[in-house]
């Protein structure tokens, strides 16, 4: 196990971050969208295609057992990663949009007009949209935790938004994929489950710095992606308490996950099967099963040290350019800064930026109730992953300060 | 065989139209895009690109800020256009605007090829000057999308702008 970071060896360890763009150096400094995927999760996954491609929990040849074992070790090192009791728990799927719309549609029948769900102002789309468009279908009201002026939660209005007890499920992010705030969830999770509510983690932006440790946490749900944890894009988990899952309604069908069927009924498997329809992404879970390998073996206290320099150092090097303004002012962001410079659009200035091989992220970030809490409808993002240096954060600010020169005179003269 | 606008002669002039007015009628906007595509695909560097495109921000016929509602609106992801079509003695005037400069510049490009031509030329023009320069590549499939959208917009609006006798 290493004892310090070494930026330049785990850089080595990831074949995409060596690439170029338009005869620059690729800085790829949007990880909160996608991670890269290291050397492990390629081979896995080339390794399974070549040698164990098969369907698995339903041959009984050689090559469908091995994937199946294997997929099942995937689960079981799943439930590890996040301190789950038992493999059962762990459910797989597409992502966490597709956990988070497991969630909201399997307690849909249970909401009622006397309910209500409650999320935040930071959330992601795929934590926002089902629950306002399952409260729409079903008369549950709609509860939307506001946030502060520094772009934190709100937890006054957290605890009073619970306080009347009709509160059937809260469902927030553990960080958020535009400012990177850091909710205090185990706090939140024990304040809703106090007032009997279900709790549900969008963990997508935490999965990667080991905020999720459902024995610590005792959230009923949680949801995380493989592609924001170093993994493959295409599948993810639904993590649920045995009593959690229970309670969600199946709402998708197909093979893999009936233990019978005639002509007039069915009969559903047990967990975590019967949530599973379909043929699983397979090749993905081994890349996924790959990435929680690496995780485990890379030094996560280093990781984390490094992320919080590296964000630390891209808020006080945005903070020195006149014109920016930063989205929030809080302390310990993870995984993401966005913010606006006054008098041009981010699309311009990311579109120079990519010219000097320098990736970042604009537009609305699938956050729009977020970004109106800024009165933003566009913003830029930079996201750096353990494998960034601050070198890479130097060179993005450069880039930036060019693209801001170039426009200056075009803004001036034709102000939009 | 050319047929006058003014000719009584409909039958004829529905038949040749697809013939002669395209090529004859079209020329015009044709010409112009054929010649954005050609002296925009010769400059090499993506700064100086950028900073062509900037100077068709000059062809705009603008929104103001306060005029910019949701009715008119082009809504995308990364950026916002906006869009006002109206017409006048066989002209289509057309109001473009984006939040963005790039965008405005390519709305301009867009402001320019058209400019002054008729409904007839503008409903019958297939616009190529994105596939066939490196804006294709430099845009991406959002912001295509979204200028395709603008272009049928007007396309259609040229269409319904046209009369009946000219189709």
């Amino acid at each position: 196990m290493r004892k310090e970071l070494d930026v330049i060896e785990y850089v080595n360890e990831f074949p995409g971050l060596a690439g170029s763009v338009y005869d620059r150096k690729l800085i790829y400094l949007d990880n909160a969208a996608t991670n890269q995927v290291s050397r492990h999760v390629i081979e896995a996954m080339t390794s399974h295609l070549q040698r164990e491609n098969a369907n698995t929990h339903r041959g009984i040849h050689y090559l469908s057992e091995l994937a199946t074992e294997h997929f099942e070790q995937a689960r079981a090192l799943a439930a590890q990663f996040i301190n789950a009791s038992r493999p059962e728990n762990i459910v797989f799927n597409s992502g966490a949009t597709a956990g988070l719309n497991m969630i909201a549609r399997g307690l849909e029948p249970s909401l009622s007009p006397a309910d209500a769900v409650l999320v935040t102002r930071l959330e992601h789309h795929s934590n926002f949209v089902p629950w306002q468009q399952v409260c729409q279908r079903t008369g549950a009201e709609f509860r939307v935790v506001p946030l502060t002026d520094t772009g934190e939660l709100d937890r006054v209005a957290f605890k009073k938004l619970l306080s009347d007890g009709r509160v059937k499920i809260a469902s927030f992010a553990a960080v958020s994929n535009v400012t990177g705030v850091v909710n205090p969830i185990r706090e939140l999770i024990a304040e809703a489950k106090s007032c009997g509510a279900l709790t549900s983690i969008d963990g997508a932006q935490a999965a990667r710095g080991g905020f999720l440790d459902m024995e610590d946490l005792q959230c009923d749900y949680c949801c995380f992606s493989a592609h924001k944890m170093i993994g493959p894009t295409g599948v993810g988990v639904l993590y649920g308490k045995e009593s959690a899952l229970e309670k969600l309604q199946v709402r998708s069908f197909g093979g893999g996950m009936v233990d019978d069927v005639t002509l007039t009924a069915t009969e559903l498997s047990g967990l975590p099967f019967r949530l599973e329809p379909g043929t699983p992404n397979i090749v993905g879970i081994a890349g996924l099963k790959a990435a929680i390998e690496d995780l485990l073996r890379f030094d996560l206290k280093g990781i984390l040290a490094h992320e919080k320099a590296l964000m630390e150092y891209t808020e006080s090097s945005l903070r020195k350019i006149q014109g920016v303004e930063v989205l929030g002012d809080m302390v310990g962001r993870f995984g993401a800064i966005s913010f606006v410079v006054r008098g041009h659009h981010p699309y311009d200035l990311a579109s120079v930026m990519d010219k000097k091989g320098v990736a970042v992220r604009v537009g609305h970030h699938c956050a729009l109730p977020h970004l109106s809490h800024y009165g933003q409808t566009a913003v830029m993002r930079i996201s750096p992953a353990f494998y960034n240096s601050l070198q890479d954060i130097d060179r993005c600010m450069r880039a930036l300060l060019e693209a801001m020169h170039f426009f200056e005179k075009w803004g001036a003269k034709h102000a939009c | 065989m050319r047929v006058d606008k003014g000719s009584e002669h409909f039958t004829t002039m529905a038949i040749d139209s697809s013939e002669v007015h395209h090529d004859e009628e079209t020329a015009s906007v044709t010409e112009r895009e054929k010649e954005f595509i050609e002296e925009f695909s010769e400059i090499g560097d993506w700064l100086l690109q950028y900073e062509y495109l900037l100077y068709y921000i000059e062809d705009l016929h603008d929104i103001p800020e306060d005029e910019r509602s949701d009715e008119i609106k082009v809504k995308g992801c990364v950026s916002n256009a906006w869009m006002r079509l109206s017409s006048s003695g066989g002209n289509v005037c057309v109001e473009l605007t984006s939040d963005a400069l790039i965008i405005k510049g390519i709305l301009g490009v867009i402001t320019a090829i058209i400019g002054g031509a008729s409904v007839r030329e503008i409903a019958a023009w297939e616009p190529t000057f994105i596939e066939k320069t490196p804006l294709r590549a430099k845009l991406g499939m959002d912001r295509q999308n979204g200028v395709a959208s603008i272009l049928s917009g007007i396309k259609k609006y040229a269409a319904k702008q046209t009369p009946w006798r000219d189709k």
